[in-house]
């Protein structure tokens, strides 16, 4: 018992002496599992954005996002043991999200099919017409991106927003290495022969 | 799951990159971060994970309903412990952090040697200035992809970036300093920096360099620590990177004390450095 408590504190007095930024995730997961919150922190801060703009692409809008992007939190912050740092705790977390959002579909009883989903980030250059020129370009290029099949956009996303391995991909989506691969490629594939197409036609 | 699948695996992601790189730097650069996560839904989920830490302590406290009296007596035991426990580990942290070497594989000895540390600390005067290493971002072993670009006939100079945590936009490649091709030596310079608010490398110092003559590294540990040759080219192609910026709460930040360790292979030490991963 003691020893219990004197780990969880020595956890904590050790961890706040360190700088949280070098630590791995797996290990800052480990560290929050044990009291410590500062490395929840780290943690959250680090992948809270990828997650978001995840969710956002794959559930069409914000106030849905919102709630899965709360939902995910939630699970990570109530995994307790049942976290175990065998994996990357991104690819973990990412598995979380396509969790989520199947049982959202399923709820909704619908497969996701090319919403229209073109927010953009206002970019940030220097002179308004270059804006304009990569507002449409990203336009286009998310227009693309809507208009894959659902799993090969959620394999696309995966790899650029959550920056998961082939591997990973695999797992998540519950399929074999090479499947992942070719839906990975088929996606890269087909974005790359439209984009050329929309620049040509402008 | 055996290690050289591991490894294949790894080069088969790296190959997909460079084969699609191109669709890759589009979407990363005009459709990434759409929107930034509201703050009262940050404040949430910190609330959440706060009062989880809460409800786990009082577990604790809780269990087994042992008398006040013991668990007042193990507690001081406890701290006792603690104390002592938590300054060995700072001690052997502090160490650790001095001879940080980014998590390079190839040369992991270095983080068990301290006169190696001592050694390295003497010849690399920069780094002493510096004092305390700041924060980065992330501890993720230097890009282990770095290796497999190597594979022409021609001597490369190939850049490796700390962790997947950052998005470079804008590379350029080392020129290969013509002495050490000359002298046929191979290394890498482990360069620290800080991030404009618009992704532009500032101040970039040298934190660590190692330049070998290929041949004599048969122990596969870097032989000469603090050899400055490639310095200066792997300065001049860093500070022409531009990188993503960083946002926090809805706003461009500066990122401090970013890391980037500049590869420099000749094609035959190329084997003697993957072999080790």
């Amino acid at each position: 018992m003691s020893l219990a408590i004197g780990q969880t504190l020595a956890n904590i007095s050790y961890s706040s002496r360190r700088s949280y930024g070098r630590k791995g995730d797996d290990e800052l997961m480990t560290a929050y599992q044990s009291g410590d919150m500062r490395a929840f922190d780290e943690l959250y801060r680090r992948f809270k954005q990828p997650l978001y703009s995840f969710l956002i692409r794959q559930s069409g809008g914000e106030p849905v996002a919102r709630e899965l992007f709360q939902d995910v939190w939630l699970r990570v912050i109530s995994s307790g043991k049942r976290y175990s740092s065998s994996g990357r705790f991104r690819s973990w977390l990412f598995t979380l999200a396509h969790n989520r959002l199947v049982d959202y579909y399923r709820q909704q009883d619908r497969i996701p099919e090319g919403e229209a989903l073109t927010d953009v980030a206002a970019p940030t250059s220097d002179s308004p017409e270059q804006d304009a020129i990569l507002m449409e370009r990203a336009e286009r290029l998310l227009t693309i991106v809507e208009s894959l099949p659902s799993e090969q956009k959620e394999a696309f996303l995966l790899r650029e927003e959550g920056g998961l391995t082939i591997e990973e991909i695999a797992g998540t989506q519950n399929i074999a290495r090479e499947a992942a691969k070719s839906r990975l490629r088929y996606a890269y594939g087909k974005i790359r022969t439209k984009l050329a197409e929309t620049e040509n036609e402008t | 799951m055996k290690p050289e699948d591991r490894n294949s695996w790894r080069r088969e992601d790296h190959e997909f990159q460079q084969e699609f790189q191109d669709v890759s730097e589009v979407f990363q650069k005009v459709a990434t971060n759409v929107a930034t996560v509201p703050a009262d839904l940050d404040r949430h989920i910190k609330e959440l994970a706060s009062s989880q830490v809460a409800e786990e302590l009082n577990d604790h406290w809780l269990l087994g309903g042992i008398p006040q009296l013991s668990m007042a007596v193990s507690l001081m035991f406890a701290i006792g412990v603690l104390f002592v426990v938590s300054l060995d580990r700072y001690e052997t942290e502090s160490r650790l952090v001095l001879t940080d070497g980014q998590g390079a594989p190839e040369f992991a000895p270095l983080q068990q040697e301290g006169e190696r540390a001592e050694q390295l600390r003497k010849s690399v005067p920069e780094r002493a200035n510096r004092g305390a290493p700041r924060e980065q971002f992330t501890n993720e072993p230097a890009a282990e992809s770095a290796g497999y670009a190597a594979m022409s006939a021609e001597p490369v100079a190939l850049t490796s970036a700390a962790g997947d945590d950052y998005h470079l936009l804008e590379r350029a490649d080392p020129v290969y300093p013509q002495p050490a091709l000359e002298q046929g030596i191979a290394g890498w310079v482990l360069i620290e920096f800080n991030l404009s608010m618009e992704g532009k490398v500032e101040e970039p110092v040298v934190v660590e360099a190692c330049g070998m003559a290929v041949n004599s590294s048969v122990d596969q540990s870097c032989s000469e620590y603090g050899n400055p040759i490639f310095n200066d080219a792997a300065l001049q192609a860093v500070r022409q990177f531009r990188y993503k910026p960083r946002y926090a709460e809805g706003r461009a930040v500066v990122v401090e004390g970013v890391r980037y360790r500049v590869r420099f292979l000749l094609p035959e030490s190329k084997q003697t450095l993957e072999q080790d991963r």
